[in-house]
């Protein structure tokens, strides 16, 4: 009887290796589960068990220009007023924003920024976002949508700590696309033409002003 | 005949009664409808009907207001509104209390935001017909969704079993009849024992003496499946493969990424920037589920538990709770003694996710680990995936030098082995 108990408990330990519930057998474990802080790892340093910190009020990271407008209606609409897209444009940065786009914002914006991606259309999401190229979208200006885009405005929420800046801007072109904006006339004239782009500016933003 | 006439007449009347109520009828459908489509595309991405969103709940709003007219006109441009009535004291409280957050002035014609107001005010109509046919659909979705074969084979086997049994007491009952008919001495002429009285063990012991070939041969196929169970068993140490521990929150990337069909980036964004892909922070998760906050299968219980972990009050809105961080239970892990680089992979290798984490947009709870990730793996997928350089810059040096060295092997595409793949010191240094 003992014999057989023996090989049943070898048959099993061998079998535990299915079960989805662990790992399996581990030869030499601290070769998986290294002593030094993993990411994620649980630390019992700090008061809520957390490995993951967040860094330093206050700490700016290398070589990164934190955004200056607040999270506020001031800042948004100095944002709106003031903000220019740094990059200078081009079609490669408009295709390379629809890859960001694709990863970033159509599931809830649309294809087309019309507000009907898969998880807006979900009958349990409150309501769909407006469309880009709709009464209250169609002029918001480059520096309005990359505020939203970093605060989040609405129901859509902060989306900085995914997309850094740059693709940020990239977006801001494609986004202006979807608006049924001719960001190649647009660039053109504010090559030859400075001061008509800046009234025009001033015209978007007047239009914007009133929708707020 | 005259009679007949008023008969037919009568019935005309009836007749158009009948026209004109339908059409009222209908049309007073049509506004309810068109009211939940407009509250659906303009209003319900801050504003629920009950509990706050991003604004206050909408029920009873035309209570809460002096005059529809001053509602209207808010709704219509609310900026405009504060300005234009600086006495209005509810409508600047409102401002203040949602720490002057503007509601966007909506395109909306008088018509419209009255017939948002009305379904407001009335949510209910025209929504019993969509119910009635929700809970058909039900009903059909449970029908098809269970699965017999395994009652099938359970009875079949019962059934065998029972049929084996009843022939053994056949065969034995037989015996003991040939017994009494022929006694000793004839199953000793015809080769047969009698056993009627030995153990198990007895039985066991004349049969293996007399099929000695046979018990060898079932001795090496028993050695045979115990060491092949040994062998398999030493290659799955330190394997993970197939596990699927339970986790913290029963999250589904079925819904998210395959129903939903949100991008893998979207979450785990670090996986195109770093040597890591991140496990997303529940403040991530609230990008969605604060509009979302009942699921389809465990309705408030898992998404609650965001709400939990970073301290968000469905309440009041606002993230005034004490904040519990989330212990998800890590699943793919590589010895510290591997390096290996997300980045490296998805954006200079261009491989799909799910090339090692399989169709992930299909699995459900809880999640699995798809790949063995062995080092046998790595170098199979080493040596048999060709780079992708055309097109890809990070490589545009690299293909020149390629070609070049390769030329005389009339080598034209490279894979991973070519450009240094299966050195040592990339992955163990």
């Amino acid at each position: 009887m003992k014999r057989v108990l023996l090989i049943c408990s070898v048959v099993a330990a061998f079998a535990g290796c299915s079960d989805p519930q662990s790992p399996g057998v581990e030869y030499m474990p601290d070769m998986y589960r290294s002593p030094s802080i993993e990411a994620y790892e649980e630390e019992k340093l700090f008061a809520d068990h957390s490995g993951a910190r967040m860094p330093a009020e206050g700490s700016i990271p290398r070589g990164f220009m934190p955004y200056q407008y607040e999270n506020t209606t001031e800042g948004y609409e100095m944002a709106g007023k003031e903000l220019k897209n740094p990059l200078p444009y081009s079609e490669e940065l408009v295709s390379e924003g629809k890859e960001i786009y694709g990863k970033f914002c159509v599931h809830c914006h649309g294809k087309k920024g019309k507000g009907d991606g898969a998880v807006a259309s979900n009958p349990k999401w409150p309501g769909p976002p407006p469309a880009y190229d709709g009464a209250r979208l169609k002029d918001l200006p480059a520096g309005k949508i990359f505020h939203s885009i970093t605060y989040g405005k609405g129901l859509m929420g902060p989306h900085a700590g995914q997309i850094n800046q740059e693709d940020r801007w990239k977006l801001v072109y494609y986004v202006q696309t979807l608006q049924g904006k001719d960001l190649k006339a647009m660039q053109a004239e504010a090559g030859s033409d400075q001061k008509e782009m800046e009234e025009e500016n001033k015209e978007d933003n007047n239009t914007e002003n009133q929708d707020a | 005949m005259s009679r007949f006439y008023s008969k037919i007449g009568n019935v005309k009347v009836l007749m158009h009664a009948c026209v004109l109520s339908l059409f009222i009828a209908l049309s007073l459908q049509v506004d309810a409808q068109d009211g939940k489509k407009l509250f659906r595309g303009n209003c319900a991405s801050c504003h629920k009907l009950e509990g706050k969103l991003v604004g206050p709940a909408l029920s009873g709003v035309q209570d809460r207001w002096d005059s529809k007219e001053n509602l209207i006109a808010w709704i219509q441009n609310s900026q405009q509104y504060l300005s234009d009535n600086p006495g209005d004291d509810y409508a600047h409280s409102l401002y203040e209390e949602y720490n002057k957050s503007v509601m966007p002035a909506m395109p909306l014609d008088e018509a419209q935001v009255n017939a948002i107001l009305d379904y407001i005010a009335n949510p209910s109509a025209g929504e019993e017909k969509e119910a009635g046919a929700g809970d058909k659909q039900m009903v059909a979705a449970q029908d098809s969704g269970e699965d017999y074969t395994l009652y099938w084979l359970l009875g079949f086997l019962v059934v065998l079993l029972i049929v084996i049994k009843v022939l053994l007491d056949v065969k034995r009952s037989v015996k003991h009849l040939l017994y009494d008919v022929k006694g000793d001495e004839g199953f000793e002429k015809d080769g047969e024992v009698q056993d009627f009285n030995w153990s198990t063990k007895e039985k066991l012991q004349h049969w293996a003496g007399r099929n000695k070939v046979l018990v060898a041969l079932m001795g090496v196929v028993v050695l045979v499946v115990v060491l092949n169970v040994v062998w398999q068993g030493l290659l799955g140490v330190g394997v993970y493969q197939g596990y699927a521990p339970e986790q913290p929150i029963k999250f589904s990337h079925k819904i998210h990424a395959g129903d939903n069909e949100i991008s893998c980036v979207y979450c785990h964004h670090a996986a195109e920037k770093g040597k890591h892909s991140n496990i997303p922070s529940a403040m991530l998760c609230m990008n969605c589920h604060q509009g979302i906050q009942e699921g389809s299968r465990w309705g408030t219980e898992e998404i609650s538990k965001i709400y939990e972990a970073v301290g968000y009050n469905t309440e009041t809105a606002e993230y005034d709770k004490p904040k519990k961080p989330i212990k998800w239970v890590r699943i793919h892990n590589l010895p510290d003694l591997a390096y290996f680089n997300h980045s490296q992979h998805v954006v200079a290798g261009e491989i799909e996710c799910q090339e090692c984490h399989g169709p992930v947009e299909t699995y459900d709870y809880p999640m699995k680990q798809y790949a063995p990730l062995t080092m046998g793996w790595c170098i199979n997928c080493h040596r048999e995936t060709e780079v992708k350089m055309n097109g890809n810059d990070y490589y545009d040096d690299l293909h020149a030098e390629l070609v070049e060295k390769y030329k005389e092997e009339g080598i034209e595409k490279f894979t991973v082995e070519q450009i240094g793949g299966l050195e040592c010191a990339k992955c163990h240094y």
